[in-house]
């Protein structure tokens, strides 16, 4: 149950699209052109007309208060300039405490604010620079129509649940075990190394499946997500994946004595994993050295294949390279493991 | 022949020597106490017997297996019962034994004769998590499950440490059926009064064995007269009996001081008289034989 809840409750709240902006109008033109561009500016879904004066201290006490977030501030004379072709400039100041909220506001003023311009046959100055449009460029999203931001989060917020789960469970399964003393008792049995792993591996791997097939069932009947890829792929692909941060798990458990320990080294591995998996940013945008560690980061693999095949409907030949990777890291952790774990202290 | 072989086991914890060259054997069908204090290194040389982790040096033979080589070998004829309980909570009393049955590849029917008297006291409760049980079903289930692949040697590390005096009681007399079934046994525990329970004894301090022998061997090589002393105020008796000129040896014995003379011609009458003298109110002096607890105090004397 706990990871439908964080299925519902994960993709809501990461959500990037920016709606409802609180913006500060400082018009000193009042002019028809002045009122035109506050139009705009509301028509739109994203902003939200909180504060409209004439006086540009008042509106940046506002936005020092937190009251708005973006001030657009129309200069006196601005229609006069417009039609002397007196290049007429407006300044848009935004709250840049919240860097993506900052990023965006202004890039859709602009975008509102430009095409408005356009109209109107002026250039707009953006802060310092001044962008020449001559070229209009639209743009349109493949494999995500509508741009729905929940489309993208779902299958990698997917992904990540389907690690954090089987990280820890198998992480704390064993050490668990240290801690309660049945391991000393299963380690004079005769049970061979081998028996064990798996003994300890498939029931975990069980689980991760189902959790699969839980998160899959939320993503079509509760956000009508259709998948566009083949399903026994996603499962082929995550049962490979499981068994290799299941070995992470269980080499973290072997390394740890106790629960807590445990759980901060799978923390750890985890923090870095998650926002280096590229859920919440494009891994391309990341520093190379990020993207170096992401070489031996299941996890980015996971969730970009599980993109791929959910949202573009990638075949196994498309996603030949990931799934390799991860064939590779699970082969190689799990030999670590097979080799750490020890019957004999 | 000897079921247990040690011949100069060593095994240091850092700078902490656990083992120090412990030379010891147990003969096929014995009950062997192993006892010492806590740190006396019983737990330690439990773990190198089961082949749960490596001496330093020397070598250990269970059935004229090597714990090292023939470790597979070993973990199929030994039963082990840790210290502390260490049986899965949360399965039940029957889901516990038929696990550790089949862990072995064997049933509980197969190995029904050998459990049965203590598999019908805590049969009642098959259906109970392990975790709920009280202390002493617990140790019984915990040795049910370490013979249910009906060992040739079990292992028993401080089985009745936290027990009740009457479970611990029961405890032995289980021990005492095994025995007659020709089950070698190692049994390690703290608690004095159980030494003479064993057939044979090894009194271990700090990672060295003092001395093994039958236990009425070991209070019988106590040569000094004994006694058991009795005041209102027992700090001042006893630094008062420290200072008598023919006190061996003193020291708190629950309720009373025992006191070791010199000499064999010490009597009572001479320490209740010394008493006196130094105006202690209420003494009772008796000659005791020396216990197990005694002897061990002396040895512990005589190797610091």
């Amino acid at each position: 149950m706990l990871p439908v809840v964080e299925l519902i409750v994960l993709v809501y709240a990461a959500n990037n699209d920016m709606k409802n902006i609180s913006l500060g109008i400082v018009d000193r033109d009042h002019t028809t052109t002045s009122q035109m561009i506050v139009n705009r500016l509301t028509a739109s879904n994203y902003f939200i007309l909180n504060d409209f004066t004439t006086s540009a201290k008042e509106a940046f006490q506002n936005l020092e208060s937190g009251k708005t977030d973006i001030i657009i501030e129309i200069p006196e004379a601005f229609e006069k300039d417009i039609y002397n072709n007196n290049h007429p400039r407006m300044a848009i100041t935004v709250n840049a405490i919240n860097g993506t909220i900052a990023g965006l506001a202004s890039s859709y003023a602009g975008n509102i604010l430009s095409g408005y311009a356009a109209e109107l046959g002026v250039t707009l100055a953006q802060g310092e620079t001044i962008t020449q449009r001559s070229i209009k460029i639209t743009s349109s999203n493949w494999f995500n129509p509508n741009l729905d931001y929940k489309s993208l989060m779902l299958p990698g917020v997917l992904a990540i649940l389907i690690t954090i789960m089987s990280i820890m469970l198998s992480a704390l399964n064993i050490v668990r075990e240290k801690e309660m003393g049945t391991i000393e008792q299963l380690n004079v049995t005769p049970i061979s190394k081998l028996q064990f792993i798996i003994g300890k591996l498939f029931p975990f791997l069980i689980v991760g499946i189902f959790q699969l097939t839980l998160g899959l069932l939320v993503s079509v009947f509760l956000y009508n997500l259709g998948i566009q890829g083949s399903i026994l792929l996603l499962y082929g692909v995550v049962s490979v994946y499981l068994l290799a941060v299941l070995g992470i798990g269980f080499l973290i458990s072997t390394v740890s004595d106790n629960q807590v320990q445990a759980m901060f080294i799978t923390l750890f591995f985890m923090i870095i994993f998650v926002l280096l998996s590229g859920l919440f940013t494009s891994t391309d945008s990341m520093p190379v050295w990020a993207q170096k560690i992401n070489i031996i980061n299941p996890t980015a693999y996971l969730v970009d294949i599980i993109r791929r095949v959910v949202l573009k409907g990638a075949t196994f030949a498309d996603i030949k390279s990931q799934f390799t990777a991860i064939v590779i890291l699970g082969v190689c952790v799990n030999s670590l493991m097979f080799w750490r774990y020890k019957k004999i202290s | 022949m000897n079921s247990i072989e040690i011949n100069n086991i060593s095994k240091s914890f850092g700078s902490k020597k656990a083992l120090q060259t412990i030379n010891l054997n147990v003969e096929a069908g014995e009950v062997f106490g192993l006892i010492g204090a806590d740190g006396a290194g019983k737990s330690t040389l439990f773990d190198i017997l089961v082949t749960l982790s490596k001496s330093d040096s020397g070598t250990a033979r269970i059935e004229g297996l090597d714990v090292e080589k023939d470790y597979k070998k070993i973990r199929k004829i030994v039963g082990y019962m840790p210290g502390r309980f260490s049986l899965y909570m949360d399965l039940t009393v029957y889901e516990n034994l038929d696990f550790f049955a089949s862990i072995f590849g064997g049933t509980i029917e197969d190995n029904y004769e050998l459990i049965k008297d203590i598999w019908v006291q805590i049969e009642p409760f098959k259906d109970r998590p392990a975790g709920k049980l009280s202390g002493g079903m617990k140790q019984k289930l915990a040795l049910c499950c370490a013979l249910v692949h009906q060992p040739r040697v079990l292992f028993l590390d401080e089985p009745t440490t936290g027990v009740d005096p009457v479970s611990r009681n029961e405890f032995w007399n289980m021990l005492k059926n095994l025995k007659r079934k020709g089950i070698t046994i190692l049994v390690s525990t703290p608690y004095m009064d159980e030494a003479i329970l064993c057939e044979r004894i090894a009194l271990m301090q700090e990672g060295k064995i003092m001395a093994i022998d039958t236990p009425s061997n070991i209070t019988k090589a106590f040569n000094k007269p004994l006694f058991s002393v009795k005041s209102t105020h027992q700090r001042k008796l006893i630094n008062t009996l420290r200072r008598f000129d023919q006190a061996y040896s003193c020291y708190f014995f629950g309720q009373s001081v025992h006191l070791a003379a010199k000499n064999e011609s010490v009597s009572a009458k001479e320490i209740s008289d010394y008493l006196n003298e130094n105006g202690h109110p209420e003494i009772q002096v008796a000659k005791i034989s020396a216990g197990i607890e005694d002897c061990f105090i002396e040895l512990m004397r005589k190797t610091a």
